[in-house]
């Protein structure tokens, strides 16, 4: 090529900067790693999105020439970015997020006084297109019942199934397994209250690990224990990152019932749409009342809007700061004005 | 109503399924192996129209409207206990059915759809780099040859030289392990070790790549994936994350120029829906090196977020 062209950096699209109030943070999506930077260097990303190299040198000035030579070189080191003659070739991530279902996760609570239809609860969601479920059992239930749950979800389009269940000596470490084993889709099998902590990892296919347990001595006995904001479940992908960027981390196409068989979009929220054995999941999914919450985004909730992990991060409106369905999940300890955990 | 060609474990076929659903139109999913019952007719007008079983439900050729083939063939269940016969007569019974596959084929070909059952698994790829030249894209430089001279010679005029399958790269599994080969680098050594005749293979001249470019061809749009082979954080620090992570990839825009001659390319092989891939020198060279039919395209979709499975359905929806 006769025309000398003007280098450009460009970042690879699953690496996403986030500029936070006091810092900021590289969401690398592909690698599901993340590193907190300045904002600052954002600020340097931001400018090499939209100028050539030698355009952003001029502009930064000799002063500040060796600090800015070592941020490009720390984003090229960490594969980061890349440097390129054809910028225009290296569009950014599209950040539409759409799912053919419905919901694409339920969480049914039970306790001892709770009469919830299994079966028909398991048709509905399957119509609806749930993948995911989560049922909690906060009482001991014996293993006629436990079976009697799991089973409800044979022959769905149901891809995985935790269930949450109550320690018991009636019940052996044996037919806890026995369980997993002969019901593929439960995912993970939590043995709340239990005397001793135990991890049996479960069988590896091709796409995840399936059939895993845990036995907790954590007592999970009512909805309470939920809303808990911790680094730990930092989902570090591109699947948690869109559908933050567009909805609720918690909350989007998820629907529940709580232990009284009222449906809700959380069992930990006061609002109710009416008993299962009045109104189906199908109807209460689809009303548009049920649904808008799906869309209160990070970028709209009070101290998340300003938080470096706000796309990374789940989310709580059941336990919200101020009582208001925008106020900052109450569980969370962070402060991003300080940058600390507290 | 759509009709799917397929097998039963093909994950990109439910996931299609559930936009079909989502945009509530009426769907058949036919997977391989899976033919329960059937029947074709003739009538007395000449008009040829079938009827196929499979798990339990069925569908007539009149309510088709739409095709996509995503896998496999159409295939009738010999099932052992009804049809106790030797090979050999197994064998003829299959060359029947082929017969009336072709028929199949033929009515559904009439419909409008998306792939191609007459180019599927067997598109030549000798061929394919002609005609890609032919619509004015970059092919390495090739020779097919049986002979170590020819061969001497090709590596002396091209300096590095690789190998790979003519049609596939040879794949297959024993009791414990699965063998896969990939394309190989030939050097200076190997070819001097080699006997002076042997089975013709495939040589090409080596392109040293910026980058790969994975296209997923649908409808004559190019969803674009490019994939940089050497980190550049090991060309600063060898030792710096040598091989810890997948290479990266990232969306791509191909020049305009590049996507009209892909196009022209699948229009002329008669296929609206493939996997391209395509390699970039540092002289900014498209070279084609291969098309697939039946791509696996999900990992193109998700690392580019393309929602592929939906522009699919919207497709067959047309």
């Amino acid at each position: 090529m006769s025309k000398v062209k003007k280098e450009y950096l460009k970042m690879y699209a699953a690496c996403m900067p986030v500029r936070g109030f006091a810092r900021g943070t590289i969401c690398d999506l592909e690698r599901n790693k993340l590193d907190i930077v300045s904002n600052e260097l954002i600020e340097v990303i931001e400018e090499c999105d939209q100028h050539s190299l030698d355009d952003v040198f001029q502009a930064y000035g000799d002063d500040n020439r060796q600090v800015l030579q070592s941020y490009i070189d720390w984003l090229l080191a960490n594969e980061y970015a890349f440097k390129t003659t054809t910028p225009e070739r290296f569009p950014k991530l599209e950040i539409e997020y759409q799912r053919p279902e419905v919901i694409t996760n339920a969480l049914i609570d039970v306790n001892k006084h709770s009469n919830h239809d299994f079966s028909s609860i398991s048709k509905s969601l399957d119509a609806l297109g749930c993948k995911d479920i989560q049922v909690r059992l906060f009482d001991y239930l014996n293993i006629t019942s436990l079976l009697e749950i799991v089973s409800a979800f044979d022959e769905t389009g149901i891809k995985s199934v935790e269930l949450l269940c109550q320690y018991s000596d009636e019940i052996s470490e044996n037919e806890i397994q026995r369980i997993c084993q002969s019901f593929p889709r439960v995912y993970l099998l939590v043995v709340h209250s239990s005397p001793f902590l135990k991890e049996i990892p479960g069988r590896s296919d091709s796409l995840s690990t399936m059939g895993n347990i845990l036995y907790t001595t954590q007592k999970i006995v009512s909805e309470d224990h939920c809303g808990l904001i911790r680094p730990s479940q930092f989902s570090i992908n591109t699947e948690t990152y869109l559908e933050s960027k567009n909805f609720n981390s918690c909350l989007n196409q998820k629907i529940s019932i709580d232990v009284d068989g009222v449906i809700k979009n959380c069992p930990s929220m006061r609002f109710g749409y009416g008993s299962i054995s009045e109104i189906s999941l199908e109807e209460v999914a689809t009303l548009p009342e049920f649904q808008r919450i799906w869309h209160i985004n990070k970028d709209q909730i009070k101290v998340c809007r300003d938080c470096e992990f706000r796309y990374i991060c789940t989310d709580c409106r059941a336990y919200a700061e101020g009582d208001s369905p925008t106020g900052k999940p109450s569980k969370c300890n962070y402060d991003p004005y300080t940058a600390t955990w507290s | 109503m759509i009709l799917i060609i397929s097998d039963h474990h093909d994950f990109s076929t439910s996931r299609v399924i559930d936009w079909l659903i989502h945009f509530r139109v009426e769907w058949f999913r036919l997977n391989s192996e899976s033919i329960a019952s059937f029947e074709m007719k003739i009538s007395k007008e000449g008009k040829i129209s079938f009827r196929v079983v499979s798990e339990g439900r069925s569908f007539g050729s009149e309510e088709v409207t739409y095709v996509w083939y995503r896998h496999g063939n159409l295939t009738y269940h010999i099932d052992p206990v009804h049809f106790p016969v030797s090979d050999k007569i197994r064998k003829h019974i299959s060359y029947e059915w082929k017969t009336i596959a072709n028929h199949i084929n033929s009515i559904l070909s009439d419909l409008p759809k998306i792939g191609n059952p007459s180019q599927g698994d067997d598109l030549n790829k000798i061929a394919l780099l002609a005609k890609a030249a032919a619509v004015g894209l970059s092919v390495p430089e090739t020779i097919i040859t049986d002979s170590k001279a020819d061969l001497i010679r090709f590596q002396l005029k091209q300096g590095r030289i690789i190998t790979k399958g003519i049609q596939r790269n040879p794949a297959y599994t024993d009791d414990h392990t699965a063998y896969y080969t990939h394309t190989k680098e030939v050097d200076t050594e190997q070819v001097s070790n080699a006997p002076d005749y042997f089975f013709p293979s495939i040589f090409q001249e080596l392109i040293i790549k910026v980058y790969e470019v994975r296209v997923f061809f649908l409808m004559d749009t190019c969803y674009a994936m490019a994939t940089f082979p050497n980190s550049t954080a090991s060309a600063i620090d060898i030792r710096n994350n040598q091989g810890k992570f997948p290479l990266r990839s990232t969306p791509y825009v191909l020049p305009v120029k590049i996507q009209n001659a892909l196009i022209r390319l699948m229009a002329n092989i008669d296929l609206n829906c493939g996997s391209i891939d395509l390699v970039v020198d540092e002289n900014d060279n498209f070279y084609l090196l291969e098309v697939n039919a039946i791509g696996q395209y999900d990992d193109v979709s998700k690392r580019c977020n393309y929602q592929l499975d939906r522009e699919i359905a919207k497709g067959l929806i047309g």
